[in-house]
């Protein structure tokens, strides 16, 4: 669909406009909630993404790409989800709990994944992204596996290019000791 | 292991590696392998119910400022009734004695209270609802209502 009427719609507040945003967009941005959060209960995160969107799109001037923008909403709810999250400790205890089950019973499409994976392979991926921290999480996310441009990831987590290239460099190495660590298995 | 920007630039620009020596190319393809990895480990595939759950509660959103204009209609509709009531159903009592100027008793009656209120009592507090009986009062009735 043509995004300049997709913006005009979703504007006016129409239905179709957020059933086609819905469309386009919930299984990329359920992908970054997913990989930020470290969680498979991305519903209500989503949820609360699309009715944030619904408030403030009057705000969008169209400075950058509907999807920057999208993206850059949803960092902000997760950024919130994990502040809230620290802030109270029951909520941590909480997190530890599904971080476990997230482990152990890993859901959907992660079964499958787990299926065409080696036992080892897994644990050792798992134990990966365990390791590294929520902003690695993101930037590896966002330009190694959603392929965005840096001047993008600039725009999504409001940092200079400079510092995004820098701390994706860093992120990067980070992860490969740790691949290097865990004898990460190639197959 | 790369020990220098190598590593990126190749990661960037997603050449084949053919200056690197074999340890190199073994931690890309390493590298490579964690990111598809990741990939299909966060891939998402939201469910119809998910979608209904949103489209509903944005349909919500958007009908709320209706909701409030009909809520403030409705208070609207019910304060000026109950003016026009008030208003159509106040009675003065003045003195028949005193002066038109410092006399005038002005009082709302509420029909509802008299239900409950002992006549007698009433007939003696104020004397004008005796007019079957011929008694005099000190007091008359000039508004309108009942």
């Amino acid at each position: 669909m043509n995004e300049k009427k997709l913006i005009e719609g979703l504007k006016k507040k129409k239905v179709w406009a957020y059933e086609a945003l819905y469309d386009e967009y919930a299984p990329k941005l359920g992908s970054v909630i997913k990989s930020y959060l470290k969680t498979d209960d991305v519903e209500d995160v989503l949820q609360e993404t699309f009715i944030k969107v619904f408030k403030s799109i009057k705000k969008f001037r169209g400075d950058s790409k509907l999807s920057t923008w999208l993206y850059r909403i949803t960092v902000n709810v997760c950024k919130d989800i994990i502040a809230k999250r620290k802030k109270r400790k029951q909520f941590l205890t909480d997190f530890q709990e599904r971080e476990e089950n997230y482990n152990l019973n890993p859901k959907s499409s992660t079964n499958v994944f787990k299926e065409v994976m080696d036992e080892l392979s897994y644990e050792e991926l798992i134990k990966v992204i365990n390791r590294l921290s929520e902003e690695d999480r993101l930037l590896i996310k966002l330009r190694d596996v959603d392929g965005l441009a840096y001047s993008e990831i600039a725009d999504i987590i409001d940092k200079p290019v400079g510092t995004v290239k820098s701390k994706l460099h860093y992120a990067r190495k980070r992860l490969r000791d740790m691949l290097e660590e865990v004898d990460y298995h190639v197959q | 292991m790369f020990n220098n920007d190598n590593f990126d630039r190749l990661i960037n620009n997603k050449n084949k590696p053919q200056d690197i020596d074999q340890q190199e190319k073994e931690e890309i393809k390493k590298y490579l392998k964690f990111v598809e990895a990741y990939k299909q480990k966060t891939s998402y595939n939201p469910g119809e119910n998910t979608k209904d759950r949103v489209l509903s509660k944005i349909k919500k959103r958007k009908f709320i400022p209706y909701r409030i204009a009909v809520a403030a209609a409705a208070c609207l509709l019910v304060l000026f009734t109950g003016i026009d009531f008030i208003s159509n159903n106040t009675i003065i009592i003045a003195n028949k004695n005193a002066s038109e100027t410092n006399s005038e008793i002005e009082r709302n009656v509420d029909l509802s209270n008299f239900e409950d209120i002992d006549e007698e009592l009433v007939r003696r507090s104020v004397g004008f609802f005796n007019e079957s009986d011929n008694t005099e009062s000190d007091y008359m009735v000039l508004g309108t209502g009942f």
